[in-house]
């Protein structure tokens, strides 16, 4: 297992209550999906980030989200480098 | 604050929840709240799965299964493969019930892949699909969904449940729900665990808030372990696709570890959910002798399968789907010898919320059914939990619209209300608190490491001691997060509470119990201690924190009154249960 890194953006709700992109840089060991990048997130670099999640393998759809410009589960998209992720836009 | 009022408020969107549900609206206004999409939340969806009932009720629906196989008689293997400590009302009620709910999830829709003895096989979808046509039937306006809220905690009032205080997720509000009875319907406590096989909301929040209200729970020490769980990469982790596939558990010398030295053992492991508890011991065993690999597992290989036979394999699974995960990357290694680390997961409860056949717990007006329930497998679940789900969702749901007939709407307790209310405010609010996630990993290493496949004395003891000191701080949590909008992180301050809570229930139940029995293994105590420990152990909230009181199992189908070590325990199961299959053929 190689360490490297990856840069991504994740869209989360600022004070204010605005939409904004932020940037995150996450490191890699072993294949990792969006959801591990957002737990990764969440847990270690920016507890504010928000979305949702469930089952974890692509059976529920809890984390169906907008992952460059397309609707996604996050449990099932791979990570890569750049990645503009927004949870907020679901279903 | 939104106020929701019903006759009966469901707590919880899988499989136990929506079943409730169904029963409950025939006669009563429902209300179900749910962490997530009710029908698609929980464990449901990802369970095998298979559903069972007795062979002949099977029979009579037209699956081959064996016609003089009888509820009775299931019965009886339920009661050896729970090792004599289940509760013999909750299991009458399950092997009673099984055939009807098996029935009509057919009525609904239900697919059939396959047939195996006393069981259908279909998957968790195909469940939940036919449970929503069930829900359908009764009518659109039949229960008011509340999805994509938790709830917090149960308000009591003269010791009765009078409702609920829970959180919009995409709101942040207050909610309170008034009913005259509830269902409790949340599953098991996965996610306090590192390695775990269950979706991300099943934390506990239904054991925790009955504690917490001061209902009994039973058994807490029970926990089943799934083996072969994927480790790494990430996104593969807590997958169960090693756990269906053929292969051969090594360790870190390549030493196949498994070695059948009773074959009527070998046929249990390698034919049933026995397989869980027999694979988790063995690859736990290695990991504590220092044989295991970097990520704390096991290696499991497929080498040995000739060619063709993954060929076959590969048009059973095409395109090595499982669930929604692609393998077929992997499938590729695995193909040339390559050996993939696994372990073992926290994946079932069979300890839970005490109740009886009614699934009325010890509260008045509150109802429990299926994983957060406990007593109806007692040490070791190889039955269905899918058809617990039905059996006892139905049973719940129907019994708390009933009671709600003769219940008048009860006050709540303005303070305790407000109290509960400033204690969220608090999460807000309290400068310099714990954080979260520290705790939290904490918590799921102990949990795994002190509390998990093997225990000991002196591990046990170590995690109460740990998990008294994340009790006592997880009372001043604070956030990051200030909004109160789509705040997850607020969401996992109260899972962390109710994950702590049963963790520390386990460890002091695991602790207490000084003897193995089933799922439960004590490195210190290698024997089944019929002579002294054929009882639940009841944990109850009391004054001085955690109480718990040994209570003998009521039954007059007794095992050999007599101890016996750990391993010849399971093989004298085997026997008897292989010895009553060759009789009954």
């Amino acid at each position: 297992m190689t360490t490297k890194e990856v840069t991504v953006r994740i869209r989360k709700l600022d004070e204010k209550g605005e939409l904004i992109y932020h940037e995150y840089t996450i490191p890699v060991e072993g294949e990792m999906n969006v959801l591990n990048a957002l737990e990764y997130v969440h847990e270690v670099l920016d507890p504010t980030i928000s979305y949702r999640s469930s089952c974890r393998r692509g059976v529920c759809g809890a984390c169906l989200m907008t992952i460059d410009g397309k609707k996604r589960l996050a449990c099932e998209t791979l990570l890569a480098e750049g990645m503009e992720i927004d949870p907020s836009k679901g279903e | 604050m939104q106020e929701h009022e019903s006759d009966v408020l469901i707590i919880g969107g899988g499989g136990a929840g929506l079943r409730a549900a169904i029963a409950a609206a025939k006669t009563a206004s429902v209300t179900v709240v749910s962490k997530g999409p009710l029908g698609r939340s929980g464990a449901t969806v990802l369970s095998g799965a298979d559903i069972m009932a007795d062979g002949a009720s099977l029979a009579r629906l037209g699956y081959p299964n064996k016609p003089d196989d009888s509820p009775e008689a299931w019965a009886r293997d339920i009661l050896v493969e729970g090792f004599y400590i289940n509760d013999e009302n909750l299991v009458n009620a399950y092997v009673g019930g099984a055939g009807e709910r098996v029935r009509e999830l057919l009525e609904w829709g239900m697919t059939v892949r396959s047939t195996e003895e006393r069981a259908v096989i279909t998957t968790g979808v195909s469940i939940c699909s036919a449970l929503r046509r069930g829900l359908q039937e009764q009518g659109d306006a039949a229960v008011t969904r509340v999805d994509g809220a938790m709830i917090i905690d149960l308000l009591i009032n003269h010791g009765r449940v009078v409702g609920a205080v829970g959180v919009d997720f995409d709101s942040g509000e207050i909610l309170l729900f008034r009913a005259r009875t509830v269902v409790l319907a949340t599953g098991g406590w996965h996610q306090a665990y590192r390695f775990n096989a269950g979706a991300d909301e099943l934390t506990g929040d239904g054991q925790g808030m009955a504690y917490r209200a001061g209902a009994e729970l039973v058994d807490m020490e029970m926990v089943t372990f799934a083996p072969n769980i994927l480790l790494a990469p990430p996104r593969y982790r807590g997958s169960l696709w090693f756990y269906i596939l053929p292969g051969v558990l090594l360790n870190k010398n390549g030493d196949a570890f498994m070695n059948w030295e009773n074959p009527k053992v070998a046929k249990l492991a390698l034919t049933s959910e026995w397989n869980k508890l027999l694979f988790s011991k063995a690859s736990m065993r290695e990991v504590r002798e220092g044989r295991g690999g970097p990520l704390g597992g096991v290696f499991f290989s497929m080498k040995h399968l000739p060619e063709n036979l993954f060929d076959t394999l590969a048009e059973a699974y095409p395109g090595w789907r499982f669930q929604g995960d692609d393998f077929s990357e992997l499938m590729v290694k695995m193909r040339t010898g390559y050996a993939a680390e696994v372990g073992p997961a926290a994946e079932y409860f069979e300890g839970g919320i005490r109740i009886n056949e009614r699934c009325e717990t010890s509260i008045p007006g509150l109802y429990a059914a299926g994983e957060c329930s406990g007593g109806l497998f007692g040490a070791n679940r190889v039955a269905a939990a899918t058809t617990e789900m039905v059996v006892e969702g139905e049973i719940a749901g129907r019994e708390a619209a009933r009671a709600s007939k003769e219940l008048d709407l009860f006050s709540i307790d303005e303070a305790a209300l407000s109290r509960l209310i400033e204690a969220q405010t608090q999460l807000f609010e309290r400068k310099g608190g714990e954080p979260v996630f520290d705790l939290r990993r904490r918590l799921r290493n102990i949990a795994y490491d002190k509390v998990g496949v093997i225990r000991d004395g002196r591990g046990l003891t170590a995690a109460v001691k740990e998990l008294e000191e994340i009790e006592e701080r997880v009372q001043s949590l604070s956030l990051t997060t200030k909004r109160r909008d789509h705040n997850r992180e607020w969401m996992e301050a109260v899972e962390l509470v109710n994950m702590v809570q049963c963790v520390h229930l386990t460890a002091r139940a695991a602790l207490e119990r000084t003897e193995s029995r089933g799922v439960h293994m004590r490195d210190d105590y290698p024997i089944v201690d019929n002579l002294i420990w054929r009882r639940h152990l009841i944990a109850k909230r009391g004054r001085d924190g955690v109480g718990l009181t040994p209570i003998s199992v009521v039954s007059d189908k007794t095992p050999p009154l007599k101890t016996t070590p750990y391993e010849e325990a399971i093989v004298e199961a085997a026997e008897v249960l292989a010895h009553r299959r060759g009789v009954e053929r």
